[in-house]
């Protein structure tokens, strides 16, 4: 289910009474003022949000001022992505001999493809520039979503890794302000990392 | 110019409390400083020390810049809230992550929040560059734990050979690890070709100035240990693994203390006569006892859930009432595998069972078990063996132990998977044509076997199930050696696969069974229904 801006006015929620899983429909708010619904099990992947249902806050939408509506679109599209994924996950039932040698586990089979899926997908989101990925980490701590907020962080280190502190600089604009005495003394006190 | 001294000296900079904060870090920030423990730092940008040139206005005016909309540097780190900084640190190799301090006066201190600290050096004496390495290894210890903030450490862990000499290093770095309160350390100090331990190691020293602590994971290694019941801070010491420790004094009254542990590995330690878990232990659900050469084991373990034991046959004692799951039984000596079946009685409550044998002596004679219901595994559901085969040129039932299987699964009569790993060294003498009997099994449904080269004891072990197990589904061999760590010889495995797959084939008609060959070579018969 994608993420689709909608009315204000017309409000959406459908409660299931009584089904397993609701398939209520939360609207969530962006700072800018667009609203964005998505399922409640997605939602969910937000342990802030969670707490906000569960505390009765969410009936007439969420609101949510720090997340602006293009990020929270985004958002949203990963929780949807992996909320379903989630619930395979639990519905997957261990085996209960052990498994320390590698035996084959056939019914990981039809996961495997999943996962790849997922994988590509994670990959092309965070694959923006830098300013949006700063917004989505922010959004991701903001609303605890932890495996978001990991594939942003991963995202950045992966940007940071096996660069030059001039790759660096360019990739995130910053600027060296060290004087050249600095700059010395903090080669010194860490020799050992710049030796090389 | 810059006093560099002071600057090492600055423990840290304080965090950011508030999410979001796009405050600047400048001195403004640096005066709000709350942590008590910490020195108030010196306060770089505005060092007077420093030359003016790129002075605090610079700074300042600098980042006021970066909250006009539009032309704003796009990713500003420090604007981050402080824990997500220290995940990003903690994503790059330790190298890298302190190289970031080169980048910009914003990002300078980032890496010291990191909050995991792993540090590999040499792990071999006889090596040629060993103390060279080994020296490098320590220096760049010194100089992280110097530097970092101590806040937020998650892990600590050194894995690097020391010498004697070395201690005042390692007494520092327990200092470091105990004022940090870090929660995992990992410290591994062990020669590996080297036998004899003389690091000492206080206990007390990871104790923080208030006799606690906050360890939740401690492995020691290479060390001398002096343990006693006057020490009492671990009290949430939830994971505890001793490998290749010299143990004197009371470690059952220091273990008494310890009364969160959840899991007790100890690997290789000497300096203990028997092993006595006291019952204050009552959460403990891991037991591993590997290599040591006690006399006696004794646990009250009420909540014991898996239980290993690899070493030479001696009384192990279990006191309680036993919610045993799963144990790992390796005797070394002569009848691996009967001995695993009748000498440790509180081990027959378990569903899962591993047990491993080395097939040593031809004098070994098949040992039938006790089929009474308080003798045998009637909970056993799923049972992993591996038997290692040596043989002398002519040794005449030099696996027989191969065998001694079949009376294993008499004593397991609810068993319903089996897999057997066996791995012939040698294989020079004369299998085992012994007459081997099994009683009718109603619930075995999936045997494989690996390492299996139709030597004549293993088919007469497959035969043997394939004729006495009712439920039987599947049986799979496997050619090749698997589920060992010695490296199987499976070069010639093309010349043993047709004789393989051909038995295969004349098995199952015999049996009524369905004959498969995978690719690899792997073989299984199938029960047609």
């Amino acid at each position: 289910m994608a993420a689709t801006p909608a009315d204000a006015s017309s409000s959406s929620s459908e409660a299931v009474v009584g089904g397993e899983k609701s398939n209520k429909m939360i609207t969530l708010i962006s700072s800018d003022g667009e609203s964005f619904e998505a399922t409640e099990e997605a939602a969910k992947m937000s342990v802030t949000i969670k707490h906000m249902i569960e505390d009765g806050c969410a009936d007439d939408g969420i609101p949510l001022p720090n997340v602006p509506a293009k990020i929270l679109s985004m958002v949203i599209e990963y929780c949807n992505k992996h909320a379903a994924d989630a619930d395979d996950t639990n519905k997957h039932v261990a085996d209960p001999a052990d498994a320390d040698e590698d035996d084959d586990n056939n019914n990981n089979n039809a996961s495997a493809g999943e996962k790849e899926d997922l994988k590509s997908f994670d990959a092309s989101l965070v694959a923006v520039d830098q300013a949006t990925l700063f917004d989505i980490i922010l959004a991701a701590n903001f609303l605890s979503i932890k495996g978001l907020l990991d594939l942003a962080c991963q995202k950045v280190a992966d940007d940071i890794k096996d660069k030059s502190v001039e790759e660096v600089r360019e990739i995130f604009k910053i600027e060296n302000d060290f004087t050249k005495e600095e700059e010395e003394a903090v080669r010194k006190e860490n020799a050992w990392a710049f030796n090389e | 110019l810059v006093n560099t001294s002071a600057l090492s000296n600055c423990k840290a900079l304080p965090p950011w409390h508030q999410e979001g904060n796009v405050g600047r870090r400048g001195a403004a920030a640096m005066a709000g400083a709350e942590e008590d423990e910490v020195a108030p730092p010196a306060p770089h940008p505005v060092d007077p020390q420093q030359p003016m040139g790129q002075g605090p206005a610079a700074k300042r005016s600098r980042s006021e810049h970066h909250h006009g909309a539009g032309d704003a540097p796009s990713f500003r780190m420090e604007d981050l809230p402080v824990d997500v900084q220290a995940v990003i640190m903690s994503l790059l190799p330790l190298k890298e992550a302190v190289r970031t301090s080169i980048v910009s006066t914003s990002w300078r201190m980032l890496w010291t929040f990191r909050c995991n600290l792993s540090f590999k050096g040499p792990r071999y004496l006889h090596e040629n560059d060993t103390k060279i390495q080994q020296a490098k290894c320590i220096e760049t210890v010194n100089c992280v734990i110097q530097q970092h903030s101590r806040i937020g450490i998650n892990k600590f862990s050194i894995r690097c050979g020391l010498f004697e000499e070395d201690s005042v290093h390692l007494d520092r770095w327990i200092r470091f690890a105990a004022s940090s309160k870090a929660k995992i350390i990992h410290l591994d100090l062990r020669f590996k070709d080297v036998f004899e331990e003389v690091n000492h190691l206080h206990l007390e020293a990871l104790l923080d100035a208030q006799g606690s602590s906050f360890l939740r994971s401690l492995f020691l290694g290479g060390v001398v240990i002096k343990p006693h019941s006057a020490i009492c801070g671990f009290t949430i010491l939830r994971r505890l693994v001793l490998q290749s420790v010299t143990i004197s004094g009371d470690f059952t009254g220091f273990l008494a203390n310890c009364a969160a542990l959840e899991d007790l590995e100890m690997i290789e330690c000497s300096g203990l006569t028997n092993l006595i878990i006291p019952q204050q232990l009552d959460k403990l659900q891991h037991l591993l006892i590997d290599g040591m050469e006690v006399e006696m084991v004794e646990f009250y373990a009420a909540d014991l859930s898996h239980f290993e034991y690899k070493g030479q046959v001696v009384p192990i004692v279990h006191h309680g009432c036993s919610k045993l799951k799963k144990a790992t039984i390796m005797f070394s000596g002569k009848k691996g595998l009967a001995k695993a079946f009748t000498a440790v009685p509180s081990i027959l409550p378990v569903k899962i069972l591993n047990v491993r044998s080395v097939a040593l002596s031809k004098y070994s004679q098949l040992q039938k078990l006790p089929t009474r219901p308080d003798g045998m595994f009637m909970h056993l559901r799923h049972m992993t063996c591996r038997i290692i085969v040596h043989s002398r040129p002519q040794e005449a039932n030099y696996d027989i132990e191969v065998l001694q299987l079949a009376y294993c699964l008499d004593a397991a009569p609810q068993l319903e998977t089996l897999q057997l790993n066996m791995f012939y060294v040698s294989s020079s003498g004369v299998s085992s044509a012994e007459v081997v009997g099994m009683r009718r099994h109603d619930h075995l449904k999936a045997v494989f076997m690996s390492g299996f080269r139709c030597y004549k004891a293993q088919i007469k072990l497959a035969c043997c199930i394939l004729g006495n197990a009712s439920v039987l589904e599947k049986l799979t061999i496997e050619p090749r050696i698997t589920g060992t760590r010695y490296l199987g010889d499976n070069t010639d495995l093309h010349k043993i696969l047709p004789g393989v797959c051909e038995w295969a084939q004349l098995t199952s008609e015999r049996f009524a069974m369905d004959a498969s060959s995978a690719q690899q070579g792997e073989g299984s018969l199938q029960h047609h229904h």
